[in-house]
C-alpha cells in the first residue's frame, strides 16, 4: 500500500461517508446521550454512597432516580449501534450498485481493470469489509471527542485539579499513540507484505499439490512451508509487540489516571494534601463522582484505539477499489435514442480511429460500408484490431475519431442497452450459466415455448444430441457448460443466437478453440442459418467460411484489402 | 427467512468439495475430532492457558483498581470525620495497593495480547500445515477432483475464520465466568443477601443469554456464510457471461436476483447485529438491576451498621467494572457461528486418513493394462466407454480425437488421478488402486493439459523433480525439450524467475518446461496430454523424435488432436475407440 494511494483512497472514503453524515451524527448523538446518562448515574450513585458514609442516611429518592439512567443508558447505546448499522447498510448498497454499473458498462473491458475473480471480490467482500468502519469507527471518532469534553466539564466544578489532570493527559494520549502508532503503521506495512507473501506461497503450494505429488516432492515443500510460516509468526509478533504498545499506553494512562486521582482525592479527604493541609479540597460525594467518571473518560479513547483496525481495513478495501472507481470516469454511458430495426441494417464506419487512453492507437481511420444483409468477415493476425472493431460496433467503446452509423443513426446517440438487445452475439467461448439447457436458451427469448426451443435447436444442428438425453432440453448445464463437448456448446450457442431472431449478428472467432473438423462443421452450419442477416465476423482462419459475402483483411489497425465475392446484398 | 442450519451447510459443502464421497458428506462434522472447538484451543499450547490467565489477572486488576479506589476514598472520607479515626487510618498501604494494581493491569493486559496472538499464530500455522497435509494425504482420486484454485482460496479464508473462536469466543467467557465466581465467593463471605442477588445476575447472564441467543446467532452466522458463497458464485458467473447478458437484455433480471440475495444477506446481518445489540443491552440491564438491588439491600444494611459504607462503595465499583468484562460476551456467539461454519467446510479436508494402496513393489519392465474401462469427469455426459488396451515396453500410443470427447479423462484414468466408473486398470499386473501413491508416481507420469509452474526460478521448478540434480543435468533436459537456446539467452539463465501459471513464458515454453520437469523425474510410463499445443511443427517433430528415443524401454502415450509425424506402435482415433480391444490385440 503506497502512501499516495492511501491518501487518494482516504479522500474517496470521506466522500462516501458524506452521503450519510446525518445518520452518523445521529448515531454519535445517541452515544453522547448515553454518556450523559452515565454522568447522571455516577452523580446519583456517588451522592447516595456519600450520604450513607458521612451521615448514615439512606436517601431513597436518589435510589429511585438512579433507575432512570440505568434503564435509559442501554437503550441509547442500542440506538447508537442501530443507527450506525443503518448508515453502513445504506452506504454499502449504494456503493455496490454503482460498482456493478461500472463493471456492466465496461463490458469486455472489465478485464483491463481486474480479473473477474478480483472484481467480484471488490463488489462483495471489499465493500463488506468497510462495514465496521461505518458502523463503529466513525461514530466512535465523534464520541472520542465529545465524551471526554463532557466529563471534564462535569468534573471541573468539583475539582479543578482533577479536571486539569484529565485535560493534560487527554492530549498526551494521542501524542504518544502517534509516536508509537507511526512506528506500528510502518511495521504493519511490512507485516502486511510478509502476510501476502506467505498467503501466496501457501496458495501456490496447494494449487500445485498435484504436481508436487506427481514429482514426489511433497516433504521438501512442506518443510519450506513450515519454515516460511514460522518466520512469518516471529515477524508478526515483533510487529504486534510494537502495535500493542499504543494500546498499552492508553491502558497505562487509564490506570494511572484512576490511581493518581484516587490517591489525591483520598489524601484530600484525610486532609493530608501538601498544599492544603488540614482542609478537605473535594468532599466525599464529589470525590466518588469524579472517581466513577475517570474510567469512562479513558474508555471513549480506548474504544477508538480498538476500532482502529476497522479504519485500516476500510482503507485497504478502499485502496483495492480504486482501480474500479477510476474506471467509472472513463466508461461511456451512451445516448438515449432507440433504434428499432425493420430489416437487416446497414453499418457505416467513417474515418473511425480508436486509441485507448494511455496506449498505442489500435485502429487507424477505418472506412467501411456494410450493406443491409451483407455478411462480412474480418481477418488478420491477432492484435490487428478485429476484436476492437467489434467492440466499437457493440458500443463498449467509442471511436476516438470518426463515427459509426447504424441504418444512418449515429451510434453515439443510441441507448447502448436497447441497441445491444437487437444484436445476436457469439463469442470464442460461449458463455453459460448454471441451470438447464432450456433456461440458458431462454435468456435469448424469455417467453419462448418448447416448440421454439426445438426449432432453434434443430436449425442449429443441436437437436440430434439434445433429443436423446433423458431430460432433453431440461438437462443441467454445469458451470461454464460442463457436460457438453466444445462443438456441442457452439451449436447450443448458435441455437441461442437464433432464438434472438436479430437482424444484426456479431461473431468473435466462433469455434476458435475447437479442433478443425468440428469448427468447420459448426461454421458451415452458421452460414446456412444466417442468410439474410447483416453479419460481422472476426476470424483467424477461413475454413468453413466460404459463405461470407465480403472479406476484409486487417493489419495493424488498418484495412489492407477488401474482397467482395458476390455483388450486391443478399436478401 | 433463515433456513435450518443443516440445509445451507450441506448445499455449501456439496459445491465446495466436489471430490468428497457420499460417506464423507453424511458424517456429522462436529463430531470429527480433528477440528473440534477444544482442539482449536489446545493446539495453541501453553500460550493458550497463559493468555487466559494473564487476561483474567489484567481484567481482575482493572476491576479491583476501581474497587480499591472507591473503598479508599469512602474510608478516607469516613476517617476524616473524627480525629481518632484519622490518626488510626493507614493510608500508605491502600495507596501502594492502588499503584500496584494500576501497573499490574497495564502489564498483564499487554502480556495477554502478545501471548494470545502468539497462540493464535501458532494455531493458524498448524491449521495451514494441517490442510496441506490433509490434501497431500487425500486419496489421489479425491484430490484430482477438488483441485480448483478458487476452492483453495476459500479454504485459506476459512482457516482464518477458525481463530475467531479461541480469541473472541472462548476467552471472554472464561474471563467473565472466572471473575464472577471470585466475586461471588467474596460476597458469600461478606453478606448472604448480596450473594443471592449476584447469583441471580450470574444466572441471568450465563444461563439465559446462551440459551436464548446462541442457537439463533449460530444459525444466522451459518446462513450468512452459505448465502455469501452463493452470492459470490452468482456474481462470478454473471461477470463471466456479461456480454451475453447485455446483448440479450437479461442483465437487469440477473442484477435484480443479485440484489435480492444481497438483501437476504443484509437482513440476516441485521438480525445478527440486532441480536448482538439486544444481548449487550440485556447484559447492561441485568448488571444495572443487580447494582440497584445491591444498593437497595446494602444501603439498609449500612444504615443499620451491618456492613461498612466503604465496602458497599467497593462492591458498587466492582459491579460497574464488570460491565466492561461482560459486554464482549454479546459478540461471542457470532464468532462461534463463523468458526462453526468454517469448521464444517474444512472438516473433510483436515485429518484425512492415510488411504490408498500399499503395494510398493512394481518389479519388471513397465506394463499398463486397461480392461473395459468407462470413466466420466464430474458431470460430463461424454467420456471413454469400455476401453481396453494393453501396453508393453517400447510401445507408443497416439490417442486422437475431437475436442471434448474425453481424451483427457482417459489420460487421468490411465495415470491414476481419476477412478474409473467401471473396469480395471493394472500397472505391471497390479491393480492400480492397490499401488502406493509414491510408487505409482515413480512408475506413471502425467503431463496435464492444465499446466502448473511454481513462482520460483526455472532451476527450482525443474529441481522439484530431482532435488540433487546438477546444473549440467538441467541443461541437458532443456536441450531435450528444445529450450536450451532460449534459456541461454536469458540474462539470468537457470535462475530466471518464473511467474505463476508461467507468466513471462509463452504457452508452448511453459508446456515444455513442465515436460522437461517430468522427464527429469523419469517415470517409465509417460502419458502426455496435448504436449505439442502452441508449438510450431518443426519443434513438435523434434520433441517427438526425442521422446521416442528417450522412451525406448518405457511406454509413451501421447494425446493430441494435431497430426503427429512418424510411426506409433498403436494409434487410436476416437471414433474407433470402442474397437480398441481388437486393435490392441494386434500389437
Amino acid at each position: 500500500m503506497k502512501p499516495d494511494q492511501e491518501k487518494q483512497a482516504g479522500k474517496w472514503l470521506k466522500g462516501q461517508v458524506a452521503q450519510v453524515t446525518s445518520l452518523l451524527w445521529l448515531s454519535a448523538g445517541a452515544g453522547v446521550t448515553a454518556s450523559m446518562c452515565m454522568v447522571v448515574q455516577c452523580f446519583l450513585l456517588a451522592h447516595l454512597l456519600a450520604g450513607l458514609a458521612m451521615e448514615n442516611r439512606f436517601d431513597r429518592h436518589l435510589l429511585w432516580l438512579l433507575a432512570l439512567p440505568f434503564l435509559l443508558r442501554p437503550c441509547f447505546l442500542a440506538v447508537k449501534e442501530l443507527l450506525g448499522f443503518r448508515a453502513g447498510r445504506v452506504l454499502r448498497r449504494r456503493l455496490r450498485q454503482s460498482l456493478l454499473e461500472t463493471i456492466a458498462a465496461a463490458g469486455p473491458h472489465r478485464s483491463r481493470i481486474a480479473g473477474d475473480g478480483s472484481l467480484s471480490a471488490m463488489v462483495l467482500e471489499q465493500v463488506d469489509a468497510m462495514d465496521d468502519y461505518f458502523v463503529r469507527y466513525l461514530p466512535h471518532k465523534i464520541l472520542a471527542v465529545a465524551t471526554p469534553v463532557l466529563i471534564v466539564a462535569a468534573v471541573l466544578p468539583h475539582s479543578p485539579v482533577v479536571a486539569g489532570l484529565l485535560t493534560v493527559t487527554a492530549p498526551l494520549i494521542p501524542f504518544f499513540m502517534y509516536l508509537v502508532g507511526n512506528e506500528a503503521v510502518r511495521a504493519g506495512r511490512r507485516q502486511f507484505q510478509a502476510l501476502s507473501v506467505l498467503a501466496d506461497r501457501i496458495r501456490t503450494m496447494l494449487q500445485g499439490l498435484p504436481v508436487l505429488r506427481q514429482l514426489d516432492a511433497v516433504p521438501p515443500a512442506r518443510q519450506t512451508l513450515a519454515a516460511a510460516s514460522d518466520r512469518f509468526r516471529i515477524k508478526t509478533l515483533a510487529v504486534l509487540r510494537m502495535a500493542f504498545l499504543s494500546s498499552a499506553v492508553l491502558e497505562l494512562f487509564a490506570s494511572l489516571g484512576i490511581a493518581v486521582a484516587a490517591v489525591y482525592l483520598g489524601m484530600g479527604l484525610l486532609g493530608y494534601v501538601p498544599w492544603a493541609r488540614g482542609t478537605v479540597p473535594v468532599p466525599l460525594g464529589s470525590a466518588l463522582f469524579i472517581l466513577l467518571l475517570i474510567p469512562e473518560f479513558y474508555m471513549a479513547l480506548r474504544r477508538l484505539g480498538t476500532d482502529y483496525h476497522a479504519r485500516a481495513q476500510a482503507m485497504a478495501a478502499a485502496v483495492s477499489l480504486m482501480p474500479l472507481i477510476h474506471a467509472r470516469r472513463t466508461v461511456f454511458q451512451g445516448g438515449t435514442n432507440v433504434w428499432v430495426p425493420a430489416g437487416p441494417p446497414g453499418i457505416q464506419m467513417q474515418q473511425v480511429s480508436w486509441q485507448p487512453s494511455g496506449r498505442n492507437q489500435v485502429l487507424h481511420a477505418i472506412d467501411l460500408d456494410i450493406m443491409p444483409g451483407e455478411r462480412v468477415g474480418l481477418v488478420g493476425p491477432s492484435g490487428s484490431g478485429k476484436t476492437s472493431l467489434l467492440h466499437l460496433i457493440l458500443g463498449f467503446d467509442r471511436p476516438s475519431e470518426g463515427q459509426i452509423l447504424v441504418d444512418g443513426h449515429p451510434l453515439d446517440a443510441l441507448n447502448p442497452d436497447r441497441f445491444r438487445q437487437q444484436i445476436a452475439w457469439l463469442g470464442q467461448r460461449p458463455e453459460w450459466f448454471s441451470g438447464t439447457v432450456a433456461q440458458n436458451l431462454a435468456l435469448a427469448r424469455p417467453h419462448a415455448g418448447e416448440d421454439d426451443f426445438r426449432q432453434a435447436l434443430a436449425a442449429a444442428g443441436a437437436w440430434a444430441f439434445i433429443h436423446p438425453l433423458p431430460h432433453g432440453i431440461h438437462t443441467a448445464l454445469g458451470e461454464g457448460g460442463q457436460g457438453f463437448s466444445g462443438g456441442q456448446l457452439q451449436r447450443l450457442a448458435l441455437a441461442r443466437a437464433l432464438l434472438r431472431d436479430a437482424w444484426l449478428w456479431i461473431l468473435d472467432e466462433p469455434g476458435a478453440h475447437l479442433d478443425p473438423e468440428t469448427a468447420v462443421a459448426v461454421r458451415r452450419h452458421m452460414g446456412q442459418v444466417t442468410r439474410g442477416r447483416t453479419l460481422i465476423l472476426a476470424a483467424h482462419h477461413l475454413e468453413g467460411l466460404e459463405w461470407l459475402d465480403t472479406l476484409i483483411r486487417l493489419d495493424n489497425g488498418r484495412i489492407i484489402h477488401i474482397e467482395r465475392f458476390r455483388h450486391g446484398p443478399v436478401s | 427467512m433463515v433456513r435450518s442450519p443443516e440445509k445451507p451447510v450441506r448445499a455449501e459443502s456439496d459445491r465446495s468439495q466436489p471430490g468428497l464421497s457420499q460417506a464423507d458428506r453424511s458424517q456429522p462434522v462436529a463430531s470429527k475430532p480433528g477440528l473440534s472447538l477444544g482442539f482449536l484451543f489446545f493446539r495453541q499450547g501453553a500460550m493458550g492457558y497463559l493468555g487466559l490467565a494473564l487476561g483474567a489477572v489484567g481484567l481482575g486488576a482493572a476491576i479491583l483498581l476501581l474497587a480499591a479506589s472507591g473503598w479508599f476514598i469512602t474510608a478516607a472520607g469516613v476517617a476524616g470525620l473524627s480525629p481518632a479515626a484519622l490518626y488510626a487510618f493507614n493510608y500508605l498501604q491502600p495507596a501502594a495497593v492502588i499503584r500496584t494494581l494500576a501497573i499490574c493491569r497495564t502489564l498483564a493486559l499487554y502480556g495477554e495480547r502478545i501471548v494470545s496472538h502468539d497462540g493464535i499464530l501458532r494455531l493458524l500455522q498448524h491449521l495451514r500445515l494441517g490442510v496441506f497435509d490433509g490434501l497431500s494425504r487425500m486419496s489421489r482420486y479425491r484430490l484430482g477432483a477438488s483441485g480448483s484454485g478458487d476452492l483453495m482460496q476459500r479454504m485459506l479464508t476459512d482457516i482464518d475464520l477458525l481463530d475467531q473462536w479461541p480469541l473472541r469466543g472462548l476467552a471472554p467467557w472464561f474471563w467473565a465466568v472466572s471473575l464472577c465466581v471470585v466475586f461471588a465467593g467474596f460476597l458469600f463471605w461478606i453478606s448472604m443477601p448480596l450473594f443471592c442477588i449476584f447469583l441471580v445476575v450470574m444466572l441471568l447472564i450465563f444461563g439465559v443469554l446462551p440459551v436464548t441467543v446462541s442457537s439463533r446467532a449460530m444459525d444466522l452466522a451459518l446462513f450468512q456464510t452459505w448465502k455469501a458463497g452463493e452470492r459470490r458464485q452468482f456474481l462470478t458467473e454473471t461477470l463471466a457471461g456479461l456480454i451475453t447478458l447485455r446483448t440479450t437484455g437479461a442483465l437487469a433480471t440477473r442484477l435484480n436476483t443479485l440484489e435480492e440475495m444481497d438483501h437476504a444477506l443484509d437482513t440476516s446481518r441485521w438480525h445478527l447485529h440486532g441480536l448482538g445489540i439486544a444481548s449487550q443491552a440485556l447484559i447492561l440491564l441485568v448488571l444495572s438491576l443487580g447494582l440497584w438491588m445491591i444498593l437497595f439491600l446494602g444501603a439498609g444494611a449500612a444504615v443499620s451498621g451491618q456492613i461498612s459504607p466503604a465496602l458497599l462503595a467497593g462492591i458498587c465499583c466492582v459491579m460497574l467494572g464488570l460491565s466492561e468484562v461482560m459486554a464482549p460476551l454479546s459478540q461471542t456467539f457470532q464468532a462461534l457461528g463463523f468458526t462453526r461454519g468454517a469448521q464444517q467446510r474444512l472438516a473433510g479436508i483436515f485429518d484425512v486418513p492415510e488411504d490408498g494402496g500399499t503395494i510398493t513393489d512394481l518389479a519388471g519392465p513397465p506394463r499398463l493394462e486397461l480392461e473395459n474401462v468407462t470413466a466420466r469427469q464430474g458431470q460430463a455426459l461424454t467420456g471413454p466407454d469400455h476401453v481396453s488396451l494393453s501396453l508393453h515396453p517400447g510401445d507408443t500410443l497416439w490417442i486422437q480425437g475431437p475436442s471434448g470427447c474425453g481424451k483427457s479423462t482417459l489420460a487421468a484414468v490411465m495415470a491414476g488421478w481419476l477412478a474409473p466408473a467401471q473396469g480395471d486398470i493394472r500397472v505391471n499386473g497390479v491393480p492400480m488402486a492397490a499401488v502406493e501413491e509414491k510408487t505409482l508416481r515413480r512408475q506413471v507420469g502425467l503431463l496435464d493439459q492444465d499446466l502448473y509452474l511454481f513462482p520460483m526460478t526455472l532451476a527450482q521448478n525443474l529441481r522439484l523433480a530431482k532435488p540433487d540434480a546438477e546444473d549440467s543435468e538441467l541443461w541437458e533436459i532443456l536441450e531435450q525439450v528444445a529450450l536450451a537456446t532460449w534459456a541461454r539467452q536469458l540474462p539470468r539463465q537457470l535462475d530466471t524467475p518464473i511467474g505463476e501459471y508461467g507468466t513471462g513464458l509463452s504457452g508452448g515454453q511453459a508446456r515444455r518446461v513442465c515436460l522437461g520437469r517430468l522427464l527429469l523425474f523419469g517415470p517409465p510410463i509417460l502419458i502426455l496430454d496435448e504436449p505439442f499445443e502452441g508449438l510450431d511443427t518443426p519443434t513438435a517433430d523434434r520433441l517427438l523424435t526425442m521422446l521416442r528415443q528417450h522412451r525406448k524401454e518405457g511406454i509413451l502415450v501421447i494425446i493430441s488432436h494435431q497430426h503427429l509425424a512418424g510411426d506409433f506402435t498403436c494409434h487410436f482415433h476416437w471414433e474407433a475407440l470402442q474397437n480398441m480391444e481388437n486393435q490392441a490385440k494386434t500389437i
